[in-house]
């Protein structure tokens, strides 16, 4: 049977998903610390009938072969860490990370997770935790007559406390960082997970070696484009279409095949 | 027995694999650095049927057709993706990646690092540079035109972009890769090409084109069809000839 109905269906499977993640992308647009995920598309491999560059019966080279390929396959489904967008919100427990960077937090599983969306919160016992209740690591705990909090860009978290005239230190908010941030796999809840192909974090003090700063009373916005992506959606849309177009193709071509003996 | 009837089975033939040429390149309109490929016909003298004719006659007219393919190497656009690791050639170049030791070549420069902070494709294929691997260590990364990259505003290593005198020796290898199955074709520096930062290089199908191709391919195969069912036809009469 022909081949052109299956090739041009890896392109249909394959826009398929592209449009998944654009809608995923589209859903989250107003998901604080949300990044952008983006679908990367190879060829399939390829059959070769004749070889290039073989010799015919009368001695002379072939100059071009015939290769015919197998459609298209998704390679790659890669986050895209750019940085967001800042929005003021004047909470003294958001904040946004200028740079690379991930706050640490502790699941209820017990491993760690990370995070970039950092609208912070405290818990009953006085803890910093993300809006999930997961606890930072390192732990920091604001005690119950605190007026104030003020968190540095280095990651210094002090309190004004009442009937203090000095501010006191409470710790350090660490940040992570990971050789390859694309190899993270995403847990869902703006949380990601190390895996062998992330490397292990390095975590340090904000402003170190190359990791982003703190910036309190703000939040970073999702990274998603919307223009960007509803080009990408029409541009997968027709591409959807035209692989349609080609199946179409195929199949009359069949059907002519089946009406040459009426 | 009537000889048209084989021929327009080779135009079939070579008609369905022109088909599935353009479903290949169809699918493929939107995967960064591909090269459309392109069918080639030829018509061969059909000079060996000719020769049990009588002499002086000319060979018939009618001939089989052999199909081959190219690669279309023309440029495709650049999209802007503001990934720091994006990479688009404009011009002429490869950029070389490793895989099972071999050079492979590839224009899709979307790269990512692995976990020992190497350059590489995403499949993991290491991309080459003129000092060997690519290690980057740090976050502000620049890459110049002409592939010199900067980490932390120190050099680090060029990025290897190689081309060949005669492009239609190299072989789709399938994941966005062309391999070089000539051992005569050795690589060399391109004269001219730009690398661009935070862009990459799309397909450079274009739709229009194969949309085209597909129709004339689809008509030619129903003309086919046609001759077919008239070749059908007219035996059919030659058959119910004796009835009458």
């Amino acid at each position: 049977m022909i081949r052109a109905l299956w090739t041009a269906g890896t392109g249909m499977n394959v826009q398929q998903v592209n449009l998944d993640i654009i809608a995923n992308n589209i859903a989250n647009v107003n998901t604080n610390g949300f990044k952008r995920s983006r679908a990367d598309f190879q060829d399939l491999m390829y059959q070769t009938l004749r070889l290039q560059g073989i010799k015919t019966g009368e001695g002379n080279q072939v100059p071009t072969g015939i290769e015919i390929g197998h459609g298209a396959m998704l390679a790659a489904v890669q986050k895209v860490f750019m940085q967001g967008d800042f929005q003021e919100t004047q909470n003294e427990l958001d904040i946004a990370i200028e740079g690379n960077g991930f706050l640490t937090v502790i699941m209820p599983t017990g491993e760690k997770g990370y995070t970039r969306s950092c609208s912070l919160k405290r818990d009953s016992d006085g803890k910093i935790v993300t809006s999930d209740g997961y606890a930072l690591e390192p732990s920091i705990t604001i005690p119950n007559n605190t007026i104030s909090i003020s968190i540095r860009p280095n990651g210094t978290v002090s309190a004004k406390i009442a009937n203090q005239s000095e501010p006191q230190q409470l710790g350090t908010i660490e940040l992570a960082m990971f050789p390859n941030p694309s190899g993270l796999k995403s847990m869902g809840k703006s949380l990601y997970m190390e895996t062998d192909a992330s490397g292990s974090p390095i975590t340090g003090k904000p402003g170190e070696d190359g990791r982003g700063t703190l910036l309190q009373g703000f939040l970073e916005m999702s990274n998603v484009n919307v223009m960007q992506e509803m080009i990408n959606l029409i541009v997968g849309q027709r591409a959807y279409e035209v692989n349609s177009k080609a199946i179409q193709a195929a199949d009359e071509m069949l059907q002519m095949a089946n009406n040459v003996r009426r | 027995m009537l000889k048209g009837i084989y021929r327009t089975l080779t135009g079939k033939a070579v008609t369905e694999r022109r088909m599935e040429m353009v479903a290949n390149n169809i699918a493929n309109s939107l995967t960064p650095g591909y090269k459309a490929s392109r069918p080639v016909f030829k018509m061969v003298d059909d000079l060996i049927g000719s020769q049990g004719e009588s002499a002086g006659e000319q060979p018939a007219a009618t001939g089989s057709y052999t199909l081959s393919s190219y690669i279309n190497f023309a440029d495709a656009a650049m999209v802007e993706s503001g990934n720091n690791l994006d990479v688009g050639i404009e011009g002429d170049g490869f950029f070389v990646v490793t895989l099972n030791n071999k050079n492979m070549y590839t224009r899709n420069g979307q790269f990512t690092l692995n976990n020992e902070k190497k350059l590489v494709t995403m499949d993991g294929n290491i991309v080459m540079g003129e000092g060997g691997e690519i290690t980057i260590d740090g976050s502000d990364i620049k890459i110049e035109s002409d592939g010199t990259i900067y980490v932390d505003k120190k050099y680090a290593n060029k990025i290897k972009v190689v081309t060949f005198d005669d492009k239609t020796k190299l072989k789709n290898y399938g994941r966005s890769l062309f391999v070089n199955e000539d051992v005569q074709a050795v690589e060399k520096t391109p004269e001219k090409y730009l690398l661009k930062q935070g862009f990459y290089e799309a397909s450079n199908v274009d739709v229009i084109k194969e949309m085209i191709e597909m129709m004339s391919t689809l008509r030619a195969y129903e003309s086919y069809t046609k001759v077919d069912q008239f070749f059908s036809e007219m035996m059919s009469k030659l058959i119910n000839l004796g009835r009458m």
